[in-house]
């Protein structure tokens, strides 16, 4: 079952009198259940395209399908909604809120849905992910991949469509990264979800299932569909 | 005049008002069907069969139609895991009485090699003999190529001791290697991790013996572990003849045969199995090669 897909994707941007094509005709497909890897030096357009997936901005033509719903023609007020229910972003800065512990920043996004939260759902990610017994601590009281840890716990806990990952480990050590990375593709296997990472690692990227390369805004390898 | 007025005015607030209250007690009545609604349908997502009371109301006739839903999924899981489990027992049954005599026929053949016979009857022996231990090992592969089809794999997860991971595994492919001058350094560790044993090490024993076969003569193959905080990585690493880059995420697909190492027994099912086994506990395998320079198999083990 295809969850996303896009054709033709392009983004430009008026810089003066320039126009610069960050992304410039990208198609791809994503089946269910995959897990993906963008790959691309900084300036190759990935960040952008991770952008236009998830609904943070918005393409200049062409259009963006996850499950099954065209969202280049949402307003701002349901690509909001869109978002929190279809959508687990993990960042490389973990984006966690200082001041909620573990397991409040976790059910944050679910009880803005308001939604009661499956609590033994998020026990069994918080189980899976070895954070057992972090569930009530600070987010300063934890080591950067305990954190990014959590953070993926929360992009799990909403049940989304995809999970769109940017350089989940750019701030991590090589080991700690392995560790992330591992859960990742653990998580995301027996959980059934799709994973899309972004990453100029190519390393990182041998971890999943299939790689997208890409340069100058256009898909220059890999398999896209 | 104005007394009309007023009391109209007076009549049309209270009016309004009350359709005000009317409209958001209606609301709220309605949110809270629509969770338990959700609730509910979460329940039968889950697989559950929901207590219903039989009356007249909507809520149980929901209920009713959602538990026939989980009931017929629930059907068909069984039906199909009851076709599955007849399959399982015939193949392991053909296998397991076909090579009772293959044995024989093997042990036979052998004795008869050992006797004194015409030159020609010799070779024909010897020939009996190759045959066989051709069919014994398709036999072989046909009992492994059963434990993926359907299901077979059942782990039982729990913290074993890496040592003897490691440890039975080698033990298993020692004279294969001894065979060829291969050694094998295995280092010893104090860690744990959590797994199942008996299929571990039919993973690692796959693992191995593939170094085995694809390393020249007189190489050394390394099997080490390194402790990370969430997974236990055992690294198998050979000087054998590596993997194309292009392949690395190919073998581990089933069936899969590099065209490299055609000339080599095999159907292609060992590598599958190892990536089932470990994704099975929760674990991951991943490759690093590169041709002509060996190849390094890491088996992520969870550790939590």
């Amino acid at each position: 079952m295809e969850i996303l897909v896009t054709e033709n994707l392009r983004k430009y941007y008026q810089l003066g009198d320039a126009t610069v094509r960050a992304l410039d005709g990208v198609s791809l497909t994503v089946e269910k259940g995959e897990f993906i890897a963008i790959v691309g030096r900084s300036g190759s357009g990935k960040s952008t395209l991770l952008h236009m997936l998830g609904g943070l901005d918005v393409p200049t033509s062409g259009t963006v399908i996850v499950d099954g719903r065209d969202i280049s023609g949402m307003t701002k007020d349901e690509l909001t909604i869109f978002r929190r229910r279809k959508i687990g972003f993990v960042f490389q800065n973990y984006n966690l809120l200082p001041l909620m512990n573990v397991y409040e920043n976790i059910i944050l996004p679910i009880q803005l849905d308001g939604i009661k939260p499956d609590r033994k759902f998020v026990e069994n990610i918080l189980e899976m992910l070895g954070l057992g017994e972090k569930k009530f601590a600070m987010p300063n009281q934890l080591s950067g991949g305990q954190q990014q840890r959590v953070a993926l716990a929360r992009a799990l806990a909403a049940k989304p469509a995809i999970i769109l990952a940017d350089e989940p480990t750019g701030n991590l050590d090589s080991s700690t990264s392995q560790d992330v990375l591992g859960l990742i593709k653990v998580s995301g296997e027996q959980l059934g979800q799709t994973v899309v990472m972004i990453t100029h690692n190519e390393e990182i990227a041998q971890m999943a299932g299939r790689i997208i390369r890409l340069e100058d805004g256009r898909i220059c390898g890999g398999d896209a569909v | 005049m104005s007394g009309a007025l007023i009391s109209a005015v007076v009549l049309s607030c209270a009016a309004f008002a009350g359709a005000a209250g009317y409209t958001f007690r209606y609301r709220r009545r309605i949110r809270r069907q629509m969770d338990t609604v959700l609730e509910q349908l979460d329940r039968a997502i889950g697989g559950t069969i929901q207590e219903c009371s039989y009356d007249e109301s909507m809520d149980s006739a929901v209920i009713q139609r959602l538990n026939q839903l989980v009931e017929m999924s629930r059907m068909n899981c069984e039906q199909a895991d009851r076709e599955r489990n007849l399959v399982k027992a015939l193949i392991s049954d053909i296998s397991h009485q076909v090579r009772t005599p293959l044995t024989n026929i093997m042990l036979y053949a052998g004795l008869l090699e050992e006797q004194e016979l015409p030159e020609q009857a010799g070779k024909m022996a010897s020939q009996i003999h190759r045959q066989a231990d051709k069919l014994d090992f398709f036999m072989k592969e046909l009992v492994r190529s059963s434990y993926l089809e359907t299901e077979m794999i059942a782990v039982h997860v729990e913290k074993s001791s890496v040592d003897e991971l490691i440890a039975r595994a080698c033990q298993a492919v020692e004279m294969q290697a001894l065979k060829k001058g291969i050694v094998i350094e295995a280092e010893s560790s104090p860690e744990s991790a959590f797994f199942d044993m008996k299929w571990t090490v039919e993973a690692l024993v796959n693992l191995l013996d593939n170094a085995v076969k694809y390393s020249p003569a007189q190489s050394v193959i390394r099997v080490l572990s390194v402790p990370y905080e969430s997974f236990l990585c055992v690294r198998v690493k050979d000087e054998g003849i590596g993997i194309r880059e292009e392949e690395q995420g190919l073998i581990f697909q089933r069936f899969y045969r590099s065209p490299e190492v055609s000339g080599e027994k095999g159907l292609g099912i060992g590598l599958y199995l190892v990536r089932e086994i470990i994704k099975k506990q929760g674990g991951y395998i991943k490759v690093k090669s590169e041709p002509g320079s060996g190849a390094e198999f890491s088996v992520y083990l969870r550790r939590n």
